[in-house]
């Protein structure tokens, strides 16, 4: 037997180790009942922490499928003892990831954007404690982790140039904490001017990314209006309105 | 059936068996792979296929191990990170920018509010850079060295970090169960 798992035990049970390491643990797991005790210590602890995760009921098809499939499993259950004897637990069938891989392609795009999201959101957990890591955080990273922790509403800002962008929304703290506004397409550069108590203050510049230029800003008080300036012309507006 | 005898009968293949773990833990795994993938169907398809591997493999399961629901949930979360991160490797080479995908916000019971509050509370004793660390693990799906990179720190670090901060939540929930 090779060398114990070590801390690759909680980190095997997290999640985070690499593929290959993940391997090398399944193989050490197979022959060592110390390390599969140990892991399966810190496996009860993550199964703890799925408590905070929101709950959803299965489809009824699912019960269906699996069960279906679960009948044909057992029916071919001779041919499949080869499989259970050569296998150390977890390696898949060349079946298994063709179909996996196939099914992988029609994932949604969003999916990789909630799959940010939810880094956001423990990054902003961590930051909403400690305040240190805020360098870290992007502008449209801290955006997102106030949508996330606060209270919002959203407008769409009405075009006056219809060839400055192509649509505008923005969104905004009840509080008038934050807004945040994003462009979809802008011709151009593009300014922020807000409006509070009469005054109109240039908040910045919309900062571009890819087809996309945004910008979030800390608001002193409520504006009460906005829009969008290419070389002083205003390109877009928007009233804003709050429910307190 | 209590749930030792039960996970005996699933590694026995008794059909019983996979009915009444499928039903015991059928919400918690997909809730666990939605929350993972973000997407209802892909959660389903990936607790199909994680559930049926087990299945297939009972032997891949010692009692040793601990409980049978601690197992498929590492078990389905494995399967989940895995799809997620592939995706979000493709998006990496692609780097395509994600058109009109509409951000929602749903407000959705917890799995189970007291055991959440627990988390919470248990998470919060972590010193800050220890409880990042099991977040960007547990919640965000990071692998050790994608974390090590994000956050600047040398990847033994982390991985010594995240690991102690998940033997000191085992502790913390151990003494409160008493
Ligand atoms: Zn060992």
């Amino acid at each position: 037997m090779n060398q114990h798992l070590g801390d690759d035990a909680e980190l095997y049970a997290l999640g985070s180790l690499e593929s290959e390491e993940r391997d090398a643990v399944d193989a050490h797991l197979a022959v060592c009942a110390e390390c599969s005790q140990r892991v399966g210590a810190a496996e009860e602890t993550v199964a703890r922490l799925a408590s905070v995760v929101p709950h959803i009921e299965p489809s009824p098809e699912l019960g269906t499928r699996i069960r279906a499939a679960a009948a044909t499993l057992r029916s071919e259950s001779s041919s499949l003892k080869r499989f259970v004897v050569s296998s150390s637990g977890m390696r898949r069938s060349a079946k298994h990831v063709a179909r996996e891989q196939a099914r992988r392609a029609l994932l949604p795009v969003w999916a990789a954007v909630a799959a940010s999201l939810v880094l956001i959101v423990a990054l902003g957990a961590a930051l909403v404690q400690s305040g240190r890591l805020k360098d870290q955080l992007q502008a449209d990273d801290l955006a997102l982790v106030h949508v996330v922790y606060g209270h919002f509403q959203h407008a769409p800002l009405t075009r006056r140039i219809p060839s400055a962008l192509a649509a505008a929304k923005v969104l905004y703290a009840n509080d008038g904490s934050w807004l945040y506004v994003v462009v979809d397409r802008p011709a151009g550069d593009l300014h922020l001017v807000e409006r509070v108590q009469g005054t109109d203050r240039d908040a910045g510049t919309l900062a571009r990314r890819g087809s996309v230029a945004t910008l979030f800003v800390r608001a002193a008080g409520r504006p009460a209006a906005i829009s969008l300036r290419a070389a002083g012309n205003i390109v877009a507006s928007a009233q804003l309105t709050y429910r307190q | 059936m209590s749930a030792e005898p039960l996970a005996a009968a699933f590694i026995a293949r008794r059909p019983e068996a996979f009915e009444q773990v499928y039903t015991r833990n059928a919400v918690e795994l997909v809730s666990v792979a939605r929350y993972i993938l973000g997407d209802a169907a892909a959660a389903e398809d990936c607790v199909h296929d994680a559930l049926l591997r087990v299945w297939r493999t009972p032997q891949s399961y010692r009692p040793e191990r601990g409980s049978l629901r601690a197992f498929l949930i590492a078990c389905v979360r494995n399967e989940a990170l895995s799809q997620r991160r592939s995706v979000a490797r493709r998006q990496e080479r692609e780097r395509k920018v994600t058109e009109g995908a509409p951000l929602e916000f749903v407000d959705e019971p917890m799995l189970d509010r007291s055991d959440a509050e627990r988390v919470r509370a248990a998470l919060g004793q972590l010193p800050v850079e220890q409880r990042l660390t099991i977040e960007l693990a547990y919640y965000g799906g990071r692998t050790q060295r994608e974390i090590a990179a994000q956050l600047g720190v040398p990847l033994g670090t982390i991985k010594s970090r995240a690991a102690l901060a998940l033997k000191k939540l085992g502790q913390l929930g151990d003494a409160e169960d008493k």
